[in-house]
């Protein structure tokens, strides 16, 4: 690492910054039997933000929204058409080898390790070629062992691990050089419930004991809820949101729900619409800014053998569901 | 560059135990494909080894410089593979291809230097270059050639220098993978199947102009014929070398070109797609 980019990592307090970033892909596509076209898609459109060092930032959107485009984009795989991308104070696309020295990267979709080699050995190649110094690697093994459960599978060759064992094991490997900086594309995707707990643990533990800094995509509402502090949400490849978790709520208004049981097959709750029916036990949306909730409860009261009344907000997934469809249809 | 050469070095240890510990692990197969590779070298060059024995010769070379001829190619040929065949490094367009240049790009490594240490496999993937060292032993033995400092050095010139040619054409022909990713995938192999199958067949008698585009445009002469011809003196070696030297040349130059080329094309417009096999497999 050259003397000047040591610096800019040390003193940027900054770890990334997108200002006003373009990235335009071009599809192809039959345009008739001899002739092809092609279609410019807007991966990002003008997007600007900027990730103060020991922040956890989930990144969402739907599929194709430019999630995994920022990450390459972050990581001097892409480069953008215009605007300016820093990660830890540098430019990726000049400056490459030294932000991957502090910065860990992983899809969800692909894996580092070596095929036809037990896990221990990716990690010993890793060690090499990132050329990890002994006690940082000693460090860093024995946490991401601890961690992640990774002892019981360190000597199985990796063709042979479980989708949860080989997600664990690549999470461990991205660890080992002590990333300040971490981008996750997808890190849960398809694990069962024990697998995604310790991966969203060690996550989290990164962050607030290690002070590193995540950026996290996952189309898991509620685990990216969990782990992060602050949601960015893409869409069309325009930074649709940017705040914490209570703002994004009142986005689509201050939605509330109302659940209880009742014999009546369909109540009428005047402001309220039911979005959900099982058995007895019937649940309303509403929006606390323009239905009172004394009103609704004096509606309910009329209600004859109503039990078990239970309130709360509309669940962050509704919400952001219903933000996407909002994004379609425009 | 002292620490460049440091870390190169560092780099060819680590691949070449990660060889030695997948013979390690499973030795049966890696016996097996060492077998099978062994007996391919063997067999691909029987068929002009049969014809020199049987007419005492072929081409203008005796049977014993034929066997030279042929020994120089598999040493060549086996050198090369083990190399740079490891990991699809030689086959490069796969990796272009599949969109797996992304999983270089994270590793805080030049390219250059990975591309020089990952396809080392000295173990699994040295047949044929032992295959090939013992036929030249072999065939020096036979022709009572003087092996002296200069010859070797003239050896290691003509071995370098061939492969710098196929691996310049591989990579010429594998930057194509940069624009046209599923279509070209397998373009480096078939480009070095090229000098593979033609290689190792004499090439005198043609007529000049077919000739002159085997030396030049497809050098395919330059793989074991030119070489060999230099090698057992037929040749005179310093102006006749300089052809490959141009050649190489030309061929590196167009290749490092078009890769750094096409390198910014898929940096540019990226890969839109990515084949999950492993990506080194």
């Amino acid at each position: 690492m050259s003397n000047l980019a040591a610096a800019a990592i040390a003193t940027s307090d900054i770890a990334i910054e997108l200002s006003n970033v373009t990235k335009v892909f071009s599809q192809g596509r039959p345009a008739g039997l001899f002739r092809r076209g092609t279609r410019r898609v807007a991966a990002l459109d003008g997007v600007s933000f900027s990730i103060r060092g020991g922040e956890f930032v989930a990144y969402a959107g739907p599929n194709g929204a430019g999630k995994s485009t920022t990450f390459k984009l972050l990581c001097g795989m892409l480069a953008p058409q215009s605007g300016r991308v820093s990660a830890l104070g540098l430019d990726p696309a000049r400056d490459r080898i030294p932000i991957m020295q502090k910065t860990g990267v992983l899809f969800g979709n692909r894996s580092e390790l070596w095929w036809d080699h037990p896990v221990r050995a990716s990690f010993e190649w890793k060690r090499r070629v990132w050329d990890i110094e002994d006690k940082t690697y000693a460090r860093m093994f024995t946490m991401a062992c601890d961690l992640l459960g990774l002892d019981e599978f360190l000597d199985t060759f990796s063709r042979e691990l479980s989708l949860g064992q080989r997600m664990r094991a690549n999470l461990g490997l991205m660890l080992l050089h002590d990333p300040s900086l971490i981008l996750l594309d997808e890190p849960t995707l398809g694990l069962d419930v024990l697998a995604k707990r310790r991966i969203i643990d060690c996550l989290k533990r990164m962050n607030r004991e290690e002070g590193k800094t995540l950026l996290v995509t996952s189309h898991d509402i509620d685990d990216l809820t969990e782990m992060a502090q602050r949601i960015m949400l893409l869409s069309k490849g325009k930074l649709a949101f940017d705040g914490k978790y209570d703002a994004l709520t009142l986005l689509t208004g201050d939605k509330r729900l109302l659940c209880f049981t009742a014999r009546e097959p369909e109540p009428d709750l005047h402001g309220a619409v039911m979005i959900s029916r099982e058995g007895d036990r019937h649940c309303y949306e509403y929006d606390a800014g323009s239905v009172s909730i004394a009103a609704l409860l004096r509606s309910l009261a009329e209600i004859p053998g109503v039990r078990d009344v239970e309130t709360g907000r509309a669940p962050i997934e509704s919400v952001i569901a219903e933000l996407y469809r909002g994004w379609t249809e425009d | 560059m002292a620490d460049k050469i440091r870390r190169l070095l560092c780099l060819y240890k680590l691949y070449a135990r990660m060889d030695l510990q997948w013979f390690m692990q499973d030795k049966f197969t890696c016996a097996l494909c060492i077998a099978s590779d062994l007996l391919g070298s063997v067999a691909s060059i029987s068929g002009v080894f049969l014809l020199s024995q049987r007419f005492a010769g072929v081409a203008g070379l005796s049977a014993d410089e034929a066997l030279f001829f042929l020994g120089f190619f598999t040493l060549a040929d086996g050198l090369n593979a083990m190399l740079f065949a490891s990991n699809n490094v030689l086959h490069i367009s796969r990796r272009v291809g599949r969109g797996q240049v992304d999983h270089m790009l994270i590793q805080p490594v030049p390219l250059w230097m990975q591309l020089l240490a990952e396809g080392f496999m000295p173990v699994s993937g040295n047949s044929g270059f032992l295959c090939g060292l013992a036929l030249t032993i072999v065939s020096i033995t036979r022709l009572g050639l003087a092996v002296t400092p200069a010859w070797l050095l003239l050896l290691l010139a003509c071995l370098l220098l061939r492969m710098a040619v196929v691996t310049g054409w591989a990579y010429l022909a594998g930057a194509s993978a940069f624009y046209k990713p599923a279509a070209c995938e397998e373009i480096s192999s078939l480009a070095i199947d090229v000098f593979s199958g033609l290689g190792k067949y004499p090439l005198s008698g043609l007529p000049s102009w077919l000739a002159g585009l085997l030396f030049t445009a497809v050098p395919v002469g330059l793989m074991a014929w030119l070489p060999a011809h230099i090698l057992l003196g037929k040749m005179d070696a310093p102006v006749t070398l300089l052809l490959p030297v141009i050649i190489a040349a030309a061929l590196l130059s167009a290749a490092t070109y078009a890769f750094q080329k096409g390198l910014r094309h898929y940096v540019k417009f990226g890969c839109g797609r990515y084949r999950d096999l492993g990506h080194r497999n």
